[in-house]
């Protein structure tokens, strides 16, 4: 089924280019320098909205407000490529709270695979060749110079949830596509 | 009455595949999402190219049929894919006027290779609904006599009628055949009074899936359990596109179409993008399964009507629609993003007044309020009073769950607290 669910880019306005909505791999970050770098009256919205209480506008996720094109025709793809594993374990616990660990190893081993949008695989933007992708962990800078934009520090959970090793296993085996993409990379 | 010759051979040999039926003036194309091996036609239109009728995209455990080519007045089969589609069915007949004349329906085809090809068995199977047990079902090809169906099953009214292979030997690929089909009593008139529902033909060894090698494919169209349906580029003219067979993912986009419905169907998400011509949209008798349905309309052109549309769906994403005029979210939905995409979205509906959430909207997760925004923007009929109402319909939002009201009329005057209160980001200038 979530071969049927396209995938999403933010457009670099002024750039013939876009980045792959990869979700767990920086997208806070990315949306909020677009939305700073490009959005403006979006900034101002965001500054000026009306908040309930205990909540602010460095807790905002700005992702829904980002515009977003389904096809990226015509576009060199930009995608921050982060490891596997890690990038599993942030799922984890991104969705911990209604969604066990039990449901997700069994959807993994459905052959539908996990439907839920943070353990897609990142790999699945590799469709037309025109991609590059970027490792979050050590070319961060190299992707910031791409795109133009200036990243603020990523958030990063804490009390993360642990695998045993038999369950990396299942997770190595798989990503096993992403895990030879975020390797060797593609700049 | 049509005129129904009754002495021309129509088995093996005696078949001359070059000599093409008198082709009768078509119109209007029907397509009804199937079960998960295959596609329905059921009428036809004149001049009519698909291309892309992908039932299944995806999966390749799934026939599919990838274009289905009217040229010259005649149905052409173009199975593609890896195995190639197997099935050809023709159903709903009864509402395809210009094929279903006088109580017959006839069409002409151009099958894509030889019946039944080498290896193959092939046959066809007609389902006619009747509380008759004299009515039979009867076909003929290129005006040749009536091949009586034999009868393979019966219940709830519909009878299945079976024409076996060696009837069938005569049809040679690229040819034009005239097939006529009409269910009769004794005397082998056609009858008005009764209702040929659907027919179909296997180009392939009968109840065979060569994908799986499994038996007994179900291809009932009246009980589907389909999944994918995927059309794109048509003309349909007047004709209704009915989704009604049970697929739970239909996209419809770049086409002109007056009439869509669905009816009792477990739709999980449609999507039709850039619909010029549409006059209604019918919903009535539908269902929906669980949570997460989701009902995407953009760039819908034309005086269309909703019927049955409210409540019906828990995730939108609508925009650019102008005779919509009133929206309702489906009681206990759950207002959550769309896999990868940002939740509820209705926008750029010039005349939309009123957008109610009804009954109880389960609030999206706490985890993940920024993918689930209700995004209201760019409605300038939307007014104060309108915000306010769908605030007071919203049940407690998880912290930070986005209501995004931005250039609406009522953005100006409407009450952000209501929604505030309730642990929402109200967005408004």
């Amino acid at each position: 089924m979530s071969s049927l669910i396209h995938n999403l880019y933010f457009p670099i306005p002024e750039a013939n280019k876009c980045i792959a909505l990869n979700y767990k791999s920086g997208t806070t970050s990315i949306a909020r320098a677009l939305i700073a770098q490009f959005y403006l009256d979006t900034a101002k919205s965001i500054e000026n909205a009306h908040y309930p209480e205990g909540f602010d506008r460095t807790k905002f996720k700005p992702q829904g407000l980002v515009p977003h094109i389904n096809d990226p025709e015509g576009l060199e793809v930009l995608l921050l490529c982060r490891n596997p594993l890690d990038r599993f374990i942030s799922a984890m616990k991104e969705t911990e709270s209604f969604l066990s660990k039990d449901e997700i190893f069994k959807q993994m081993s459905s052959g539908e695979g996990i439907k839920n949008l943070h353990f897609f695989k990142q790999s699945r933007f590799m469709v037309t060749g025109n991609e590059r992708a970027f490792r979050l962990e050590d070319q961060l800078e190299v992707f910031e110079q791409e795109s133009g934009l200036k990243l603020e520090k990523f958030n990063s959970h804490k009390d993360k949830p642990s695998l045993t090793k038999s369950e990396e296993k299942l997770v190595r085996d798989y990503y096993k596509e992403d895990f030879k993409l975020w390797e060797n990379g593609n700049i | 009455m049509p005129d129904l010759p009754q002495t021309i051979p129509i088995s093996g040999e005696n078949v001359d595949p070059q000599i093409p039926a008198v082709l009768p003036p078509l119109d209007g194309l029907r397509f009804i999402p199937t079960p998960s091996n295959g596609g329905q036609l059921s009428s036809v239109a004149n001049e009519l190219e698909f291309n892309e009728l992908t039932i299944d995209p995806i999966s390749d455990r799934i026939i599919r049929v990838e274009s289905l080519n009217v040229s010259e007045g005649a149905i052409r089969i173009i199975p593609r894919g890896n195995p190639p589609s197997n099935y050809v069915i023709v159903s709903n007949l009864k509402e395809s006027e210009a094929l279903h004349k006088e109580g017959v329906f006839d069409a002409n085809f151009i099958f894509p290779r030889n019946l039944p090809s080498p290896g193959t068995v092939g046959r066809m199977i007609i389902l006619f609904k009747s509380n008759e047990p004299s009515t039979k079902a009867f076909l003929s090809i290129n005006g040749g006599a009536p091949i009586e169906a034999s009868y393979i099953n019966q219940g709830e009214g519909i009878v299945g009628g079976n024409i076996v292979a060696q009837h069938l030997s005569g049809i040679y690929a690229n040819a034009v055949y005239n097939i006529r089909v009409w269910v009769s009593d004794d005397t082998g008139e056609p009858s008005l009074a009764e209702e040929v529902v659907s027919f179909r033909f296997d180009l392939s060894p009968a109840g065979i899936d060569h994908t799986d090698g499994k038996t007994s494919i179900e291809m009932n169209p009246i009980n589907s359990e389909g999944q994918f349906f995927d059309l794109a580029g048509v003309d349909l003219g007047d004709s209704l596109l009915d989704l009604s067979g049970g697929s739970q993912f239909c996209t419809v986009r770049n086409s002109k179409i007056s009439r869509i419905s669905i009816r009792d169907s477990s739709i999980r998400r449609l999507s039709l993008t850039n619909i010029t011509g549409l006059k209604s949209l019918d919903f009535t008798g539908s269902s929906v399964v669980g949570s997460g349905s989701v009902l995407e309309l953009k760039d819908i052109q034309g005086p269309v009507t909703f019927y049955g549309i409210n409540g019906l769906f828990s995730s939108i994403r609508i925009s650019n629609i102008e005779s919509l005029t009133s929206f309702e979210l489906k009681e206990n939905s759950r207002s959550e993003g769309t896999a990868n995409e940002s939740g509820n979205l209705l926008s750029d509906c010039p005349n939309l007044k009123s957008v109610r959430a009804v009954g109880h909207i389960i609030a999206p997760h706490e985890s993940n309020p920024a993918y689930s925004p209700f995004t209201l923007t760019d409605n300038p009929s939307l007014d104060g009073d309108a915000l306010d109402q769908f605030y007071e319909d919203l049940s407690d939002g998880a912290s930070g769950t986005v209501i995004d009201v931005r250039r609406t009329l009522g953005a100006a005057n409407h009450n952000p607290t209501i929604a505030t209160n309730k642990g929402y980001v109200v967005i408004d200038s």
